[in-house]
Formats: structure tokens, sequence, C-alpha cells
């Protein structure tokens, strides 16, 4: 509990909010204190001077008021006995009744004894008075006014006046006396409620300065950091702002490529898929060559076919050539004995003489048919020969046609087989680029993904720049806040 | 018709206490009238110059704002606006002392000290109050002599004799106020019935009365001497208890007795006496009973003795209305009170009563009760002192005495507060049965009828 109150008010704990408040506390409660001893040192003490002084001069008033209503009464009860004036007995009532209420009432506030004392000898006097007065208004009401007039022949009744008068003097000067002591103690009470209040004022005054020195103190000290701080935070935030600057560039940049990017793709893809056209194309093309290359294959066989049946035939185109050299040679042979025999037949046909002159002349045509048989087999051999020549050439050009046919057979077969693996290769690039389309719309689709993401960042990065914007703007504030909290 | 402190217009009405100021107000009028009397007061006041420190005294208070001790300043808030908590007593006044012990005797006298018991108007004063029933007046006498108990209940010329010293140390006793008034009768045992009429038949008898120093004996005093029976040689007096009274003449040790009520009421009612002649119809009007306590007491307990004066004063009033009176009966007729039949006090309080001598009586009278401590009653008493040698011929002075026993004063003061319009006048010519009492020379009249009589 104690020590719970002494760290509210130990100094060094606590955040700078509570050391202000207990700083203004401690003031607080000194002015409190202050406060409770001007009131009860000073102004209750004062006021109740004020108040003894009031009442003390209440009190001579009201005791004079007392004697008074005695007199008064004393005075109405003449009057009623020398004038009979019932009126008189009345205002009489009136009199005792406001002396009974005014004795009450002093009764009451008087307590010291030898006021009391004083002031109960003068409600005894009042009341002997009344006593007094009431038997001589009872005389007079009973019609013996000779007796009053007896009595008030003793001087009952002057001396007690006298009495009265002597108290009420002595009551009066005792209580002047009270009332100076009373005033002098105002006086006093009130020098010292000076002293206090500017004294109590100084105290406070110098705990408020140390209190608020040293909470200046600390707020400069923690106003400077917090100005270095907020110089940090604003240079971290500049640099922030620059990087993300960069980052937006960077991401306007990326968000540039990525657009050409996504162009290239969609360029790529649409080449993709031109290509794969082409090469369906190509594809079909190939196998159209394919197939012309077959037919080539098929032609050419036919072509090898023709060519060694051409070279058959030229064989026995060759042969019968033979045949026919063979021939031609035994024409020329049968030629030529034709012709000798022709020349034996003219030689006979000459030694015949004229009777064999028409046959030396038929002897001469046939030799002359020998010679021109000789001559058309020689040059049916020339022919043959010839024709052999051809043939064999032909032969020959067969062979080399037969062998560059199965060269072209071959080359053709390379060709179909070439064709085959281009099909493939086109069958192949065909799937590629089938492939490759695909995974372009892929990259488009992931592209644009990337692109919106983009997009988004370079807001956050906008809106980043904004907030830091402020940030700084906030911060800069901070700082004109600071200079005026320095 | 009695001399009360009563308006005669207000005996007209039916007055009620009132619970919320503490008064008695009549019927037809409400709080109002005491204000209307003080407002007329201060507005007299104010135009009245010698009235004028009244009003700077209102005005101080009123400036100073003091806190409210004043009397006069709490007279006016009663009465300008009843508070239904207020207490009868002065508020702000300190009470010396609250719980208070009051010695009385049984008998019908002792009406307002224990009507305010059962009207619980001692509470409504501050005050608590336990009421000591005692057997016989010496008791009461030595009781207060020895200052046993705060206040007591006394016979009118108990106080006097004992302020002088009378058979008794002297110790000053103050009466504060007269308890009843009327209220007693000679009562003669019923066997006398053919013999008695006149106070000569009484000759011979043997009377019991209730004290030395009692109305009682003074008044049986009075009747005899002027029947020219002398009441220390022709008849015997005997001091008897009044609660013995009855038993005593049913025993027949008593032929006549001067008792108080209700015995001899219960005595006639019982058939063992008649009711011979009351003594209202020896002085009507005379005091019976008081209320008293010790000089000494009231000095130290100043505002106490205000506050249970002015508590009996409006018991006293109370009592004293007709209307009020079967209540009083039954009221007083509980065993912690009088311990008597009801009807017996019925006929006491109504005064409507029979006395056994064939007559049906309507005496609203017969007992009453009036506060008002008339100085003419003390000057009668301490004459009779003289008359009857208690004291030396000569040797008092009335009015000196009257002075300070009787504190009439101070019971009109409370009356006034209580709305009542007390006498101004303190002395009155008293007509008993014989002779008139003159007040202005009471010094006189024990000589004269000393002369008149011869004895």
């Amino acid at each position: 509990m104690l020590k719970g109150i002494w760290s509210l008010f130990s100094f060094q704990q606590g955040s700078l909010r509570q050391r202000i408040f207990k700083g203004y506390l401690i003031p607080l409660i000194l002015f409190l204190i202050v406060a409770g001893l001007v009131y009860f040192i000073g102004v209750q003490p004062v006021q109740q001077q004020v108040k003894n002084v009031d009442q003390i001069y209440g009190e001579i008033e009201e005791v004079n008021n007392l004697a008074f209503s005695i007199v008064a009464m004393q005075r109405a009860a003449r009057g009623y006995i020398l004038g009979r004036d019932s009126r008189e007995l009345e205002e009489y009532e009136e009199w005792d009744t406001l002396f009974y209420e005014q004795s009450e009432n002093l009764r009451s506030r008087i307590q010291e004894t030898e006021q009391r004392q004083t002031l109960d000898r003068i409600i005894a006097i009042g009341d002997q008075v009344n006593e007094f007065d009431r038997r001589l208004i009872s005389y007079v009401q009973l019609g013996r006014p000779e007796k009053v007039t007896e009595v008030l022949q003793k001087a009952e009744g002057q001396a007690i006046t006298d009495q009265l008068e002597q108290l009420v003097r002595g009551f009066e000067a005792t209580k002047r006396q009270q009332l100076n002591n009373q005033q002098n103690r105002q006086i006093n009470l009130l020098r010292w409620l000076t002293i206090l209040i500017f004294g109590s004022t100084a105290i406070c005054a110098v705990v408020v300065l140390s209190i608020g020195l040293g909470i200046s103190a600390t707020i400069d000290r923690e106003t400077a950091q917090i100005s270095n701080s907020s110089l940090e935070i604003t240079s971290a935030l500049e640099e922030q702002e620059r990087s993300l600057g960069v980052q937006a560039t960077s991401v306007n940049q990326t968000t540039t490529t990525i657009d050409e990017l996504n162009a290239a793709v969609q360029n790529s893809t649409e080449q993709a898929k031109i290509a794969t056209d082409e090469a369906h194309r190509a594809l079909g093309l190939s196998e159209k060559g394919s197939d012309a290359v077959q037919q080539t294959l098929d032609r050419m066989e036919l072509l090898r076919q023709t060519v060694e049946a051409i070279a058959n035939r030229s064989l026995e185109l060759s042969e019968k050539s033979l045949q026919i050299n063979n021939i031609a040679r035994s024409v020329s042979n049968l030629a030529y004995q034709t012709n000798l025999l022709a020349l034996n037949a003219s030689v006979e046909a000459v030694r015949a003489g004229q009777q064999g002159l028409g046959f030396g002349v038929v002897a001469l045509e046939i030799r002359k048919l020998a010679d021109r048989s000789k001559q058309s087999a020689a040059e049916i051999n020339t022919l043959v020969l010839d024709i052999q020549n051809a043939i064999n050439t032909t032969v020959k050009v067969t062979e080399s046609g037969k062998l560059s046919v199965s060269e072209s057979v071959k080359s053709a077969h390379n060709m179909s087989s070439s064709f085959a693996g281009v099909s493939q290769a086109f069958h192949q690039v065909y799937l590629n680029n089938q492939t490759i389309a695909r995974t372009a719309e892929q990259q488009l689709l992931a592209l644009q993904q990337v692109s919106e993401a983009m997009n988004s960042l370079n807001q956050v990065a906008r809106q980043n720049a904004d907030s830091i914007a402020l940030l700084r703007a906030n911060t800069q504030r901070l700082n004109e806040s600071l200079i005026n909290l320095r | 018709m009695k001399t009360t402190n009563k308006s005669s217009k207000s005996v007209d009405k039916i007055p009620q206490i009132c619970y919320k100021c503490g008064r008695f107000h009549d019927g037809n009028s409400d709080s109002g009238d005491l204000s209307v009397n003080l407002s007329y007061a201060v507005t007299k006041g104010l135009n009245h110059p010698r009235m004028l420190s009244k009003h700077s005294i209102r005005r101080r208070q009123f400036l100073l704002g003091l806190a409210g001790t004043s009397a006069l300043g709490i007279l006016s808030n009663c009465a300008a606006s009843p508070d239904p908590n207020s207490q009868g007593n002065l508020s702000g006044v300190i009470l010396e002392k609250t719980q208070l012990r009051i010695g009385f005797l049984p008998i019908a006298c002792a009406t307002p000290i224990l009507i305010c018991e059962s009207l619980n108007l001692y509470e409504k004063y501050g005050l608590d109050v336990e009421l000591v029933k005692m057997n016989n007046w010496e008791q009461i006498r030595e009781s207060a002599i020895s200052g046993e108990l705060d206040a007591y209940h006394m016979l009118s010329p108990m106080p006097i004799a004992i302020s002088l010293g009378l058979e008794s140390r002297r110790f000053p006793i103050r009466l504060a106020s007269i308890e009843n008034i009327n209220g007693s009768a000679i009562t003669v045992a019923i066997k006398h019935r053919e013999k008695v009429k006149t106070a000569e038949d009484l000759k011979g008898f043997r009377i019991a009365i209730p004290f030395t120093h009692s109305m009682h004996n003074l008044l049986l005093r009075y009747y005899l001497a002027n029947s020219k029976v002398h009441p220390d040689r022709d008849v015997e007096l005997v001091v008897t208890p009044p609660p013995n009274m009855v038993n005593r003449l049913r025993s027949g040790e008593i032929d006549a007795m001067v008792a108080p009520e209700p015995f001899n009421q219960m005595a006639v009612n019982q058939g063992l006496g008649f009711i011979h002649i009351l003594t209202r119809d020896l002085w009507p009007g005379h005091p019976c009973c008081s209320f008293t306590t010790s000089q000494e007491w009231i000095e130290r307990h100043p505002n106490t003795f205000r506050a249970i004066n002015k508590a009996i004063i409006e018991g006293s009033y109370y009592a004293s209305q007709s209307q009020n009176r079967i209540d009083v009966a039954r009221r007083l007729a509980q065993l912690q009170y009088l311990d008597a039949p009801e009807d017996t006090l019925r006929q006491v309080m109504t005064g409507q009563f029979v006395n056994r001598l064939g007559e049906s009586l309507n005496i609203p009278d017969r007992i009453d009760f009036d506060p008002y401590p008339w100085k003419s009653f003390s000057y009668w008493i301490t004459s009779q002192f003289e008359r009857w040698g208690y004291v030396p011929m000569g040797s008092l002075n009335h009015e000196a005495i009257a002075a300070d026993i009787f504190l009439t004063g101070l019971a009109r003061q409370m009356a006034k507060q209580l709305g009542q319009q007390p006498p101004t006048i303190t002395l009155r010519f008293e007509s008993l049965k014989f002779d008139t009492f003159d007040p202005s020379e009471p010094e006189n009249y024990a000589r004269q009828q000393i002369e008149k009589l011869g004895f």
C-alpha cells in the first residue's frame, strides 16, 4: 500500500504522462494541503472570528435589547398604571414575550460562566420587574391603586432599574473586551493567513518550477529523440519512396516487357499456328511428293521393264541382225558364186559366141544382179552392222537406261524414303508446333495473369507511394510540431 | 365561572392538537392563528418606534444567517410553515437532560403529568419520561429533598412549605404550574348520612387529610372554622395517604375524609360514603396539586425545565377541554396511571355523578385544569400557614414567597408559546364560600379571619 503510494510519487518511474500527472499531482496536493491549512488555520478561524465578532456585537445588541425590553415593559406598566389604557397592557404583553424570547435566545447563545451569570442576573431582574409590574397592574385591576403608590413608595422598583443598568454596562464592557481580543486575534490570524498564503504560494511555485523544469528537460530530451527518429523515418521514407519509384519503374518495365512478351508470344503463337498450317501443308505436299515418287517409281518400273523389254528385243534384234548378217553373207556369197557362174556363163556365152551372146547378155545381167545383190548384201551388211551398232548402242543405252532406271528407282526409293522422313519430320514439326501453340496459349494466359498481377503491383506501388507521401507529410508536420515543442 | 387562560371564544370551539406545530388549535381555525398574532406583532414592531429593536434583531438574524438559535425565529418559523417533523421543544435548544423521572401520586390531580405520557407529549418535546408512582406525600417530599427524581407532582402548598422548611429541611422547590383546580371533596362515611348536613355536624369526627400542607387540610380548616368548628380541637385530623383513605373509611377508622379524586367517587360508588361537599364549593377554582421541581434542578436544567413545563401545560390544556374528558378518564384508568375503574373516573372527569344523597349532579368543573399559577393562590396558602400557626403570624412576606416559588411568568410564557392567552395579571380576588380573599392585603386576611371567628 505504502509502496504503491510511493511509486505514485517516485518521479523516475512511469511514462511522461504519468510523470506529468504526478508532477501536477504534487503541487495539486500541496495546494490542497495549503488550501486546507488556509481554510482550517486561516479562513475558518477568521470566519469564526468574524462570526464571533458578529455574535459579540449581536450579543451586546441583544443584551441592550433585552434591557430595553425590561425598561419598555416597565414603561408600559407605568403607562397603564397612570393611564389605565388597556392598549398599554397589550404592549406590555408584547414586550414581555419579546423579553422572554430575547432572554431564551441569549441564554442559548451565551455560555461563558461569567457572562452567563451576568445574563442570568439581567434576566432575573427582568423577571423581577415583570413580577413586580404585574403585581402593580393586578392591584390597579383589583381596584387598589393606593397599594401601587404604597409599594412604589418603598422604592422597590428603582433599585432594580439601577442594578439593571449596571449589569448591562458590565456585560457590555466584558463583551467589548472580548471583542477587542477577538479583533486582535483576527488581525493576527489574518497576518498568519497572509504569510501562509504567500509562503505556500512560494513553496508551490518552487515545487512547480522544479517539477516543470524536470518535465521540460525530459520533454526536450524526448523531443530531440523523437526529432532524430522522425528525421530517420523521413530519410527512410524518402529512400523507400525512391525504391518504390524504382520498383514502380521496374514494374512498369516488367509490365511493358511482359506486354511485349505477350505480343511476341501471341506472334509466335500465330507463327506457330502458321507453321503448323504450313507444316500441315508441307506434310500434305510431301505426301503428294511421296505419291508422285511412288508413281515415278511405278513408272520407273514400267520404264525398267520397257528398257528390259527393249534390251531383250535389242538382243533379239541383234541376233536377228546377225542372222540377217549371215543371210546377207550368204546372199553375198551366192551373189559372188552367181557372179562367178554369170562370169563363167559370160566366158562360155562369149566362147558360145553368138549363141552365147544372149546368154552372155543374161549372164551379164545375172552377174550385174549378182553384183547388186552382193552390193545390197554389203549394204545390208553395213546396215546390219549399223543396226548391230545401233542395237549395241541401244543395248548399251538400255543397259545404261536400265542402270539409270534402277538408279532412278533407287533414288526414287531414296526420295520416297526421304519423303517419308520429310513427312514424318513435318508431322513432328506439326505436332511440335501444336504443342508450341498450346504452350504459347498457356504462356499467354500466364502472362496475362502476370500482367494483371503487375498491374495490381503497380497500383499497390502507386498507393504505397501515396501513403509514403502522406507519411512523409505527416512526418514533416511532426517535425514542425517538434520544433514547436522545443 | 372559572377564570382560565382560555378566551371565551376558544371554549366554544373544538380544540385539537395540531401535530404539525405541536399546539392546540381551535377547531374552526387553523395554525394561522398564531402566525396572525405574530405577524401582527411584527407589523406593529415595524411601525412602532419603540419596537424597532425587535425588528433590528430579526433583520440582524436574517442578515447574519446565524444558526437559528433564536426562539423568536423558531417561533415565527413554526407559525409560518408548520413542519410535520417539528419537535415541540425549541429546536436548536439543547436539552440538558432528556431522560427524566417524575414522581406522582395516583390521583386525578396528576392528570396533566399522566396524560402527557399517554399522549406522547413528552416525546414531542424531546423528553423520555419515566413516571414513578409514589405512595404518599411524605415520600414525595423526602424524594424531592433528596433529589431522587427530576420533578414531582405535589400538593400546591407543599413547595411553599418545603421551601420555608416547614416540618422538613428547608429546600427550595418551585411550582411550575398548577396541575388541577377543584377536584377534591369532603366525603363522610355512609353511616353518618342522616346526621351530617352542615360543617357543624362534623364535630367530633376523625377526618382524614392527605397531608398537613395540603389544600385539603387548609380548605377543611377554612370550612370548619367558618362553621365555628375548631379544626384542632373539635375534630381529629389524621394524615392519611389518599390511596388508603377509602379503606380507612370502610374500616371505620375515619368518619370523613378530605380526599382527592377518584377516592370520593370511589367511596360513593362502593357505598362507603357520600360526598358532603366538593372543595369546588368551598373555593371555586382553588388550586389543588401542582407540578414542581427544585430550584437547583431548574438552574441545572433550564431548557429541560422549559420543555417539560411546556409539555405539562399542553397536557393540562388537553385535559381542560370538556370534550376530551371521557378520553382522559379512559386513559387514566390504566394500570400504570390511576388503576381505577373507568366509570368512576368518567364521573369525576365529566362531573356527572351521584353523591349518594339522592342527587344526580352535573358539575363540569368538579375537577378542572388550569396551569396558571395565580400568585393570589400562594398568598392565600401562606396566609393560612400563618392562620393555623404553621408559621408565626406576620412572619411571612407573601408577595416575596409567591414571587420566588410560583413561576407564574414562565408558565405564562409557555402558555403564550402554545398559542394560549394567559392572564396579564397575577393576582385576583379569590371568592371563597365564606369570604373573598383580597390579594392586595394578604397579611390582613388571616388576622381578619381570626378576629371574625374568634380563633
